[in-house]
């Protein structure tokens, strides 16, 4: 346990919007929940505080928008996510009778994606992307986890279990995970679409030697029909994970042998290559944080209503 | 003769008569204006500095593109040109305007200059469909590409233009209408929409406010498209017929009316058609309360409350020769599995 603190958190929302909220999903800057502070700040309406550099980040981005867009009324808007009948008073019962669970966990989660937020904002993208791959790392294990260790039906959360642990011949690290990507996203629509990472580089010729770079060391199986020439590059939702992957081990490893690396040259400047991959590589991960929490509020309902009856 | 045709042929997809010929502008004025009042919603903003350009053409006798209309004609054959020309002058106020609505309102806004010519020219296309749904099918994919309206706005406005309620014992009523009278027990045009959006999509979860409208509106276009409309023996108004017929029955009606039954029940029956049209209300009645009742037992969590009703309403009429038959505890088991 770290003593020192290395991030504070206060409530960005406007005004209005706060005021209306239940008191168990505002950000009192002290002992608030893990899980809620990483909902707020993935939302976009949480500042951060940096206590060594002393610099602090009004953070706007909401990354469970493809568009990065912010919520227009965060009150009625996020809990609509999860579905029409949901409302601010639901998540709240949820946030705040769930706030000892997993909560180490959540904390370095929280932590990971702090420090991906501050070094977004100082522009240093490259540093941003290590923390991407460490939250990626963390939750491929855990969120398995959670999803089988709440199902009610043993005999399926054991066949659960065993299709995620075996099956593919992929490295181990990837096939858990993705497995699990796959098997929670049976049915929803939102494995047909893409993840879109848009190259906008001012200059064309950069533009182009960027989206090739990018292109070349992902998978063909991972690429969405919905890519166009040298702009943007889409990923199969379900196979964001294995492109985050790929690029870390084709960036960061840049073994010799084996598969093709990415050459510096070719990405000019590697700060403005990861800039255009982050905000869209953590929209992924905010989304399948979203599906987890989905999972364990419908659990923890069914639990409420079963234990009043 | 007012409108001539000049070839035709058939489209096997939406199983069509499809045929291209000519007016005057006059006639178009006469006959084809008055029908844009039909499809109301399809107006859209204009770009005003282009279409007085496009004024000032027809003036100086420019040949506009072609305008395509279309009709609603069940067992209509393309035997022979002059059949296709008689048909279309003698049904022309049922006709639908399709593409071209601002060369009309264009065309109308020329005609008071003295300089205009209704003598000139309009050329056509005329698409006669068997049914709204083969229709609406074609409609979806020919705007698709420029996308001047997303296929939802486009269903839900197509329901009210193509399908006649009037006709119906249950009532329908916009939320416009509803917010200045309600008639007791009618149903909302927007949750018979929905339903029609799911019966053509065949999925009853076609609301997803995790994915931007965009992406949904393609992933929506995809799942029509991937369910060409070749003949399932049952088309939405077949549906609306069903709908009406066992809401005879009071609490059925008020079942109907919980969107969310009504969408599942529009995706189901496309498998069930032959068993649930020979139901009798009263048989129906006592299924629905048998669901209502295994329903109750699973008890979804709140957060899932909507799409088990649609998903498990779905399955009941899709299974309903299996599920009707089975006791209460039997189906409990049953959608346990469907859900779990």
């Amino acid at each position: 346990m770290a003593s020192y603190l290395t991030f504070s958190y206060s409530d960005n929302l406007p005004k209005s919007i706060k005021k209306n909220l239940p008191q168990a999903l505002t950000v009192s800057g002290e002992n608030d929940p893990e899980l809620l502070l990483i909902i707020r700040i993935l939302s976009g309406n949480l500042e951060l505080t940096h206590n060594y550099s002393n610099k602090s980040v009004k953070h706007r981005k909401n990354y469970f928008y493809s568009d990065l867009t912010s919520f227009q009324n965060w009150k009625i808007d996020f809990p609509k996510l999860f579905s029409e009948e949901t409302n601010s008073d639901d998540l709240a019962e949820f946030i705040f009778n769930t706030k000892f669970t997993n909560r180490s966990f959540y904390k370095i989660i929280l932590a990971e994606i702090s420090h991906f937020i501050l070094h977004e904002r100082k522009s240093a993208h490259t540093s941003a992307f290590i923390f991407i791959y460490r939250i990626l790392e963390k939750i491929s294990y855990a969120f398995p986890m959670i999803y089988a260790s709440k199902s009610s039906d043993f005999l399926k959360s054991f066949n659960e279990l065993k299709e995620l642990m075996t099956g593919s011949d992929e490295k181990k690290e990837l096939g858990f995970f993705k497995k699990f990507v796959e098997t929670i996203h049976q049915g929803d629509p939102i494995a047909d679409t893409s993840i879109d990472i848009s190259i906008e580089a001012e200059n064309s010729n950069v533009q182009k030697q960027m989206f090739k770079a990018m292109k070349d060391v992902t998978n063909v199986s991972a690429i969405h029909e919905d890519t166009t020439e040298h702009g943007l590059l889409c990923i199969k939702y379900c196979e964001m994970g294995s492109f985050i992957i790929n690029i870390r081990n084709r960036f960061f490893h840049n073994l010799n042998g084996g598969s093709k690396n990415i050459e510096s040259n070719r990405i000019v400047d590697s700060d403005e290559f990861f800039r255009f991959i982050n905000p869209m590589a953590m929209h992924w991960l905010s989304m399948i944080l979203f599906k987890v929490t989905h999972y364990s509020l419908s659990n923890f309902q069914n639990h409420r209503r079963n234990s009043r009856a | 003769m007012n409108v001539t045709i000049f070839d035709k042929a058939h489209d096997n997809v939406i199983d069509s008569v499809v045929a291209t010929g000519k007016i005057t502008y006059r006639y178009a004025i006469d006959n084809l204006f008055p029908l844009i009042d039909r499809f109301s919603g399809q107006r859209k903003i204009q770009d005003k500095k282009f279409y007085a350009r496009l004024e000032r053409d027809i003036l100086d006798h420019c040949l506009m593109p072609p305008i395509t209309i279309a009709f609603v004609e069940p067992g209509f054959t393309e035997d022979s040109i002059k059949k296709i020309s008689d048909y279309i002058s003698d049904n022309i106020e049922s006709g639908y305007i399709l593409d071209g609505i601002q060369r009309l309102n264009t065309l109308k806004r020329a005609s008071v200059d003295e300089r205009f010519d209704g003598n000139h020219p309009l050329y056509i296309n005329v698409i006669i469909a068997p049914s709204e749904d083969r229709l609406l099918y074609r409609m979806i994919t020919l705007n698709n590409g420029q996308r001047p309206m997303t296929p939802r706005h486009q269903i839900e406005i197509l329901t009210q233009e193509l399908f006649d309620f009037s006709d119906l014992s249950i009532k329908v009523q916009t939320e416009k209408e509803r917010a200045k009278n309600v008639i007791k027990g009618s149903f909302d045009l927007g949750d018979l929409s929905k339903a029609y959006l799911a019966f053509l999509t065949g999925s009853v979860n076609n609301d997803n406010n995790k994915i931007i409208g965009e992406k949904m509106d393609q992933i929506i276009v995809g799942r029509i498209m991937d369910r060409q409309p070749k003949n399932e023996g049952i088309d939405f108004k077949n549906v609306i017929k069903e709908v009406d017929r066992f809401s005879s029955v009071p609490d059925v009606q008020k079942w109907f009316k919980v969107g969310n039954n009504l969408i599942g029940f529009s995706v189901g029956i496309k498998k069930s058609y032959s068993t649930i049209k020979e139901l009798t209300e009263a048989e129906f009645s006592d299924s629905i309360d048998l669901f209502e009742s295994a329903f109750k037992y699973i008890n979804p969590s709140k957060v899932n409350l909507g799409k088990y009703r649609r998903e498990l309403c779905q399955a009941f009429i899709e299974k309903y020769q299996k599920f009707s038959k089975l006791d209460e505890m039997e189906l409990v088991e049953q959608f346990m599995e469907i859900t779990s």
